[in-house]
């Protein structure tokens, strides 16, 4: 375990309990606003409401759905039935609760259409890893194999978040990912509050056995 | 608490996703137990580590723009910026809940409201109360009401008419009525004259008197009845003079009249019977 955790304050960022970075952060107001407008016709508004919340958007369908070519078709349409259902959102309503709940829908509907296609999914390299690993690769090749098993420990992490109901998949990474209160998870999945505990501490507990045979295999490599 | 129950919670106890006296009880255990506080620890490794491994992607600036241009291009192809129809602008559940309440209360009371109208506007019961109070109940009201329909037949009864002939040909004569002008005077008072001779119109009077009609129509067929039955002879009446006492029962629609024309008693017993 103890090598577990030097592992993890290696990949631990600064500001991992903090996903909405910069401008994605703004309030519902200011949303409450584009979305008025955009309903007027005006498309530029529409287009900021795009920019601001794009990278969540994706973020999200790309934790729930493993690989990059469905993140993106799921945030097309996240973004399309968004501009459709525009009279539905209330001024009052928070506008990143009802986006999430478009956006776990779209990965719903993507995922039981996949299911029947293809029966699964692998999470690839993190976009962006293949950049950094390389450089790193020609630097120092001791580097280059730490940055290699981190990045198959991250691949198969994601993985594991892939094997998890669909229910818990999603309560686990608004929760943990997105960093979402429990009450406001239960708003975006219409649940609970007690039944979104239940799926985050079956979640995590499941995860945590994943975790344990995967440092154990890295043990006995290493 | 006992090991088992707090392993249970601790997947929520390294997120802080407990209420504060049960954080604080389980807080107070692990210090205590050394393998609670490592299983404690797994637990946040794991979860640290799966989030470090699932961090938001960095997808470079061409992926955010192609998604956008699909999207934007999607929209002006389908035409889907519809603008709100002016029924989902005005569509409110609970106002429509509300509506229809409303409705149904203004149908209920309208219903109401039909079934207890009568003709005159007046209520069913009142009519009643109003007919029964015009009858004597006591046996000294009885009386009373004897002696004056007494006078009354001194004075208003019409003398004694003949319901009707038949002529040598078989065919029905109209009862010729005989009245003297005074009586006549008193009996034209009332719009539907009525005058009967025989025992469906009896009938047809003192129904009426017991139960008043409900609705003008049935109050003008009823009173038509009784004048073609007052007109009619049916063949197996006697063919006797009669002494009739006359009772009226003014209504409150003064379009209606109820008239009890009763034969005398001593004259003709077998009709009350």
């Amino acid at each position: 375990m103890a090598i577990g955790t030097i592992h993890f304050a290696a990949m631990m960022p600064g500001d991992l309990q903090t996903p909405l970075a910069g401008h994605e952060a703004a309030g519902s107001e200011h949303f409450a606003l584009l979305v008025a407008r955009a309903r007027a016709g005006d498309a530029t508004a529409f287009e900021r409401i795009m920019l601001e919340t794009e990278r969540r958007v994706v973020g999200v369908a790309w934790r729930m759905l493993g690989n990059r070519e469905d993140a993106r078709d799921a945030a097309q349409e996240v973004f399309l039935r968004v501009y459709k259902y525009l009279d539905r959102y209330k001024p009052e309503q928070d506008f990143n609760g009802w986006l999430y709940r478009i956006t776990i829908n779209v990965c719903r509907d993507i995922m039981r259409k996949r299911g029947t296609r293809l029966g699964g999914t692998q999470f690839g390299p993190r976009p962006g890893e293949d950049e950094r690993i390389a450089p790193q690769a020609a630097a120092s090749d001791v580097n280059a194999e730490e940055n290699a098993i981190r990045a198959q420990q991250r691949a198969l992490l994601l993985s594991a978040l892939q094997t998890l109901p669909e229910k818990e998949r999603a309560a686990l990474v608004l929760r943990d990912l997105e960093g979402l209160t429990t009450e406001e998870v239960a708003r975006v999945l219409h649940s609970r509050p007690v039944t979104v505990r239940s799926q985050i501490s079956s979640a995590r507990a499941k995860l945590k056995i994943h975790c344990e045979r995967l440092l154990r295999r890295d043990g006995k490599r290493v | 608490m006992k090991c088992t129950r707090i392993e249970k919670f601790l997947p929520l106890y390294v997120a802080g996703d407990l209420a504060v006296r049960r954080t604080r009880a389980i807080g107070n255990h692990l210090a205590t137990c050394e393998k609670c506080r490592l299983n404690a620890l797994e637990y946040q490794a794991s979860r640290d580590m799966f989030c470090a491994a699932t961090l938001a992607p960095d997808f470079e600036g061409a992926f955010y723009e192609e998604i956008r241009d699909s999207v934007l291009a999607q929209i002006k192809r389908e035409r889907m910026l519809a603008p709100p129809s002016a029924f989902a602008k005005l569509f409110n559940p609970r106002l429509a809940y509300a509506a229809s309440l409303i409705l149904f209360l203004i149908a209920a009371l309208a219903l109401q409201g039909s079934l207890r109208r009568t003709p005159d506007g007046g209520g069913r019961d009142e009519i009643i109360a109003a007919v029964n109070a015009e009858r004597p109940t006591t046996p000294a009201a009885i009386k009373t009401a004897q002696a004056s329909r007494q006078e009354s037949n001194t004075r208003l009864l019409p003398p004694p008419f003949k319901a009707s002939t038949r002529s040598a040909t078989g065919k029905r004569h109209r009862a010729a009525i005989r009245a003297p002008g005074a009586a006549r005077a008193e009996m034209a008072r009332g719009r539907n004259e009525v005058r009967p001779n025989s025992s469906t119109a009896q009938y047809a009077t003192l129904t009426a008197g017991q139960n008043p009609p409900a609705t003008s129509d049935e109050a003008t067929k009823r009173a038509n009845a009784v004048e073609i039955n007052a007109a009619s002879v049916n063949e197996s009446e006697p063919r006797a003079q009669l002494e009739v006492s006359r009772i009226e029962i003014q209504t409150s629609d003064p379009n209606i009249r109820i008239i009890w024309l009763s034969p005398v008693a001593d004259n003709a017993p077998h009709l009350l019977k």
